[in-house]
């Protein structure tokens, strides 16, 4: 296989887990268990205590003890690791809701993959989930920067004069300030408390507006080259109207840079919301969020003991990692035909 | 000259318009900095009127700004609600704190990553080279929030350094070497996730651009006439490579007031991360309106400072 | 004994699965003797130049045997071979916009030639770049020249110094990629002749790779001609390509209007300079010219001499500041619906064929453009015409679904032809439409057109720097300079040319 399609096959398959996060996920992200506070991640076994093999893997119960201060595993019964189980309702998409889930263990066992966290929630649930919030934000924020972007670069490009540069002193303005602060900036015009659909939305709004400067002058320079091509003075020859010409010849020319914008704008976006969470700004309790989940982690308790609570790192590393592979794979194509 | 007074001319004008762009945005936010007072029932609503008329916030929104600006002109950046404290003091003490983490990582960071990022472009594609740009893909792949937390974990865990702040409590009373000291066990944490931070994507774009230098046809022809080695490094493809540099070294200048905000926040040191983060939460108008300026200062003058010396070092741009 | 034997030689790049880009060449190079190497674009000849120097890319497998002066290259290190590129070997590069440092001053680029080989100080690294640079014919202020840097030297200066650079530290093999291409035709003479020179008196030489059949016949000793990676003919001297027989003679003369008038054109273009005056050029300074139905009429000057604009202004992609341009008698207007007819009938072909069409555009797309933008017809009208077109060119039917970025630089410009036949134009301006053909494919178009003009009474604007191209097409040539038209025909002009032995 080629390095591409590992690539790109990791890119889907990634995005699928996660966008199905209500299907991957054993449990409901907010549901508490008080009496369950910070429970180390399950370990799955193969080997039970008599060291014969099952073929199933399986999960022993972990109870507490007096105090409530250590976990240890309940040997009597086992719980055999189950795909496609049913498990607590959830949306698929609007108007299906189902029950299955793709794995989980019989109650009152639990599989809880990475732990606890301090509300006795599944942490792997939460990080699923509060992974597809972060990566629809970025995904749906990139199309914003990108569609504004590319609108106002266009314009400035095709209009010429005062147009472009009114446009471009615009943009100069968006970048001379330096990302983070726009952002915090941006984000301090809106309400501090919002409820969690608002919130979204207004992330989604925050990062289109602080990210489509960059954009717009890079599609600016692609339609200015692209009207001082022969192809266009030859279309324009032929009595082609402007918007013909922007359309078929012109637009058509932005796509590749579209393309390398958007895998860098995403996982910028992704992080930005991940730190507005972290910091109380973004999407906050009780939703699942990557950020206000490693928010937990600046209590030292928490961060010296607990370390599986550095699971939505995980997630976020894995979804950078990959839209870095993938530029630079487009960068790599970009090389081989401009040679 | 003219070009020189052109670039001048043109960094006032975004000043200003970004000056005129963040009033706009705190003046669009809901809310005030006296709302927490309003709700509380001991407090008359008299009180928070005179409070505000103090405060200057009851006039209207172009009027603040005028007087916003004239004060600026004075030098005086207004003041801040929850310190109580002019805004302009404020921001120079934390920028000192912050600088003095943010200049050596800088400085560092450029000093290793030039003659790697070179190394690594005359032996693209060698294992070495692989090594190299895997691992540091992996380190971009890591938000800072991270490398903080993940720094922060090996301060608590190994306890030889402090978990935070700047300074110990009562290192005033200490000798100037000893608070020194003091002040470098507290900074070197927070100085390697900067590093750890900055690193990669300045190599990977010293890399880049050197390896088109590399590849260019000057360079071929260069080679074609058998020069080689030392002369051909730095007369031939360290100018070439240049260009792109200079420009993300006067980014890497804006990087001096932006780098280490989140950082600073989760390594609680005092810079102007934290009061950010509160100012932000408080709606301490003031401090978010001046740190902005602040930062979008630092930022203007180093892309100034990029134009001008490409327009030094590139004959093209001068003619 | 030969100065440079290569036996057998085979470059072999792993990605093109196996392709050879040089396939068991072989050839002998005596002490002064200068060999062409001919042959059309991706024959290999450019391969074979970077393999004699040993600069081709880590991924290019090479076998065979290089050879100078009885020392096998082949088995030489990297330091060997640095040691002795510059010094033994020299080349001159094609493109010299590209093969020169811009941020370093020509005259430091010479001397850095030399100062890597000779084991001389600076000081005389540069009293040795000041000599080359008067042989090679940098007149006038060397000094001033010395301290220039690439972007403020015109073309032909920079193609010299790429030769000083060659030529810096004498050595015995110089191989010159395609050195003349894009010069005016007085520099490239002036270059041969110094070329030949060195070769007579110092006993240099040369590998002279070039498609042009003229550079060969006038300076060449032996030509190779190469293809697909091979050598199909070798040793023959000095071959010229055939010329065809004189311009095909027309359908009707007579009292009919010409095709194309332009009297009294003035154009200018203003400059706008930051924060200074406005440069006003005048590009066009009183024009004057007929075209008849039927016939050519070439067009040849110094670059910026404003051929490029008049042909714009005339096709319509441009308007004048003043004059009159007719078309078959009619005067072209301003107005919309004039200008479009005018378009119509007078198209232009580009010199970039790759640039004139849309990559992203299949063949059929391109050539029913104007029909579809004019829309004219229905789709499968549209498709007939098209089909029709290109068999007019001489191209398949099959090539409609192909696109721009698979065919070859002759057959673009072909389908760039069929696309301006599309609006039945009565004149084709063919703006050095020729240059970077090899001379079969040149050949062919000029076969297409002649037709072209034998059956429909097309008349052809030919404009080129290229005087034995124009000569090739007609005998009516204009020249123009600064914007006006000096001379026609153009005998006076082609004086300064030596002709094929």
């Amino acid at each position: 296989m080629t390095r591409a399609k590992v690539i790109i096959g990791g890119l889907v398959a990634l995005h699928a887990l996660i966008l199905l996060a209500g299907f991957a996920a054993p449990y409901d992200p907010t549901r508490q268990t008080r009496t369950m506070p910070f429970a180390p991640p399950a370990r799955v076994h193969v080997f039970d205590a008599s060291g014969r093999f099952h073929v199933t893997p399986f999960v022993y119960a972990t109870v507490s003890d007096a105090s409530g201060a250590t976990y240890s595993e309940d040997t009597s019964a086992q719980f055999p690791v189950r795909l496609l189980t049913h498990g607590a309702p959830y949306t698929l998409f609007p108007g299906v809701t189902t029950d299955i889930h793709l794995f989980g263990v019989d109650e009152p066992g639990r599989i809880a993959l990475f732990g606890t966290d301090g509300y006795g929630r599944d942490v792997f649930s939460r990080v699923l989930y509060g992974a597809r919030v972060s990566v629809t934000a970025g995904l749906l924020a990139t199309l914003c920067a990108l569609l504004v972007g590319t609108a106002l670069g266009t314009l400035a490009g095709f209009c010429d004069g005062i147009v472009d540069r009114l446009v471009m002193r615009a943009a100069d303005v968006f970048m001379a300030v330096p990302w983070l602060y726009l952002l915090f900036a941006v984000r301090a015009a809106l309400p501090l408390h919002l409820d969690t659909r608002a919130a979204f939305l207004m992330l989604i709004a925050v990062l289109g507006i602080v990210g489509w400067a960059r954009p717009s002058r890079l599609v600016r320079g692609i339609v200015l080259s692209a009207k001082e091509r022969a192809y266009v003075q030859a279309a324009e020859g032929f009595g082609a109207p402007p918007l013909y010409v922007l359309r078929r010849h012109v637009v058509p020319q932005t796509y590749g840079v579209l393309l390398t914008q958007a895998g860098l704008l995403v996982p910028q976006f992704i992080l930005a919301e991940v730190t507005l969470s972290f910091l109380g700004l973004g999407v906050g309790e009780p939703e699942a969020s990557l950020g206000s989940m490693l928010g937990t982690l600046q209590q030292y308790h928490v961060l010296a003991s607990y370390w599986w609570m550095f699971a939505p790192a995980v997630a976020l590393v894995a979804v950078a990692t990959a839209y870095h592979a993938l530029t630079s794979l487009g960068h790599e194509r970009a090389r081989l035909v401009a040679s | 000259m003219r070009f020189v007074l052109s670039r001048l001319g043109h960094s006032v004008l975004v000043l200003l318009l970004v000056s005129v762009l963040t009033f706009a945005l705190i003046e669009l936010s809901p809310g005030e900095f006296f709302d927490d007072l309003r709700v509380d029932a001991q407090i008359g609503s008299t009180t928070v009127e005179t409070l505000r008329q103090q405060s200057g916030l009851n006039q209207a929104p172009l009027a603040r700004y005028a007087a916003w600006m004239q004060s600026i002109a004075r030098g005086d950046f207004g003041v801040s609600l929850a310190h109580r404290a002019p805004v302009g003091s404020l921001l120079w003490e934390r920028a000192r704190n912050t600088l003095l983490l943010t200049v050596p990582a800088t400085v560092v960071c450029w000093m290793v990553a030039l003659p790697l990022g070179l190394w690594l472009a005359r032996h693209r594609g060698r294992w070495t080279d692989r090594i190299f740009t895997t691992a540091s893909s992996t380190l971009v792949s890591l938000p800072d929030i991270l490398v903080a937390l993940l720094l922060l974990l090996v301060a608590l865990r190994s306890g030889v350094f402090p978990t935070g702040g700047m300074l110990s409590p009562g290192a005033e009373s200490l000798d100037p070497m000893a608070r020194m000291r003091d002040l470098a066990t507290h900074a070197f944490l927070p100085f390697c996730a900067l590093l750890l931070v900055l690193l990669p994507p300045v190599i990977r774009h010293v890399r880049a651009s050197a390896i088109e230098a590399i590849e260019a046809p000057a360079v071929r022809a260069a080679r074609g006439h058998g020069i080689g080695g030392w002369h051909l490094t730095t007369r031939y493809i360290l100018p070439l490579s240049a260009n792109p540099l200079i420009s993300l070294a006067g980014l890497s200048c804006a990087a001096l007031v932006s780098a280490s905000v989140l950082i600073e926040v989760v390594m609680s040191w005092p810079g102007l991360g934290p009061l950010l983060v509160e100012s932000l939460l408080a709606k301490d108008v003031h401090v978010v309106l001046g740190a902005s300026m602040l930062a979008t200062m630092f930022l203007v003058t180093g892309n100034l400072l990029a134009d001008l010396t490409l327009y030094a070092v590139d004959p093209r741009v001068r003619s | 004994m030969f100065i440079c034997e290569v036996e057998e030689l085979t470059v072999r790049y792993a990605a093109a699965r196996g392709r050879r880009a040089v396939d068991g060449v072989s050839f002998t190079l005596g002490a002064g003797e200068i060999l062409g190497v001919s042959g059309p674009s991706g024959c290999g000849k450019s391969t074979l130049a970077l393999a004699l120097i040993g600069l081709l890319p880590r991924e290019a497998h090479v076998s065979g045997a290089i050879r100078l002066r009885g020392r096998d290259l082949r088995a030489c290190s990297e330091r060997e071979h640095a040691a002795i590129r510059g010094a033994h070997v020299g080349i001159i590069f094609q493109e010299s916009a590209l093969a020169l440092n811009p941020l370093r001053t020509v005259g430091a680029q010479i001397a850095d030639v030399a100062f890597a080989h000779a084991r001389c100080d600076r000081q005389s690294a540069r009293d040795r770049a000041l000599a080359t640079m008067a042989d090679v014919g940098l007149g006038g202020d060397l000094d001033r020249i010395y301290d220039s840097y690439p972007h403020e030297l015109s073309g032909g200066q920079r193609q010299r110094v790429l030769i000083a650079q060659a030529i810096v530290n004498n050595p015995a093999v110089v191989i010159a990629d395609e050195p003349t291409a894009s010069l005016d035709a007085a520099v490239r003479d002036d270059v041969l002749d110094r070329m030949r020179t060195l070769s007579a008196r110092q006993g240099t030489s040369f590998i002279l790779i070039t498609h042009s059949a003229d550079v060969l016949a006038s300076t060449a000793h032996r030509v190779i001609d190469m293809r697909d990676g091979r050598i199909v003919s070798a040793d023959s001297p000095h071959r010229v390509a055939p010329r065809p027989t004189a311009a095909v003679s027309f359908a009707s003369i007579g009292a009919s209007a010409p095709s194309l008038e332009i009297s009294g054109a003035q154009k200018s273009h203003a400059q706008r300079r930051l924060f200074s005056t406005q440069h006003v050029v005048k590009a066009l300074d009183g024009v004057t010219l007929r075209l008849e139905r039927g016939r050519t009429l070439g067009l040849t000057g110094p670059s910026g001499c404003g051929k490029s604009t008049l042909a714009r202004c005339l096709a319509g992609l441009d308007t004048l500041d003043a004059g009159e341009i007719r078309i078959e008698g009619h005067v072209v207007t301003t107005q919309r619906r004039t200008r479009q007819l005018h378009r119509n009938r007078v198209q232009l072909i580009f010199q970039d064929s790759a640039a004139a069409l849309n990559p992203r555009f299949t063949v059929h797309e391109a050539i029913v453009e104007p029909m579809v933008v004019q829309r004219a017809g229905t789709t499968a009208e549209r498709r007939r015409r098209a089909i029709e077109l290109l068999h007019q060119v001489g191209l398949p039917q099959d090539a409609l679904t192909s696109r721009p970025g698979e065919l070859s630089g002759g057959e673009r410009q072909r389908v760039a032809i069929a696309r301006a036949l599309a609006t039945h134009p009565r004149v084709l301006i063919l703006d050095e439409a020729f240059s970077g053909l090899d001379v079969e494919t040149r050949q062919r178009i000029i076969g297409v057109l002649q037709g072209l003009q034998a059956t429909d009474g097309l008349a052809y604007l030919c404009i080129s720097h290229d005087i034995d191209l124009l000569a090739e097409l007609t005998s009516e040539i204009a020249l123009m300079r600064d914007g006006r038209i000096v001379d026609r025909p153009a005998e006076a002009y082609a004086g300064s040319m030596r002709v094929s032995a």
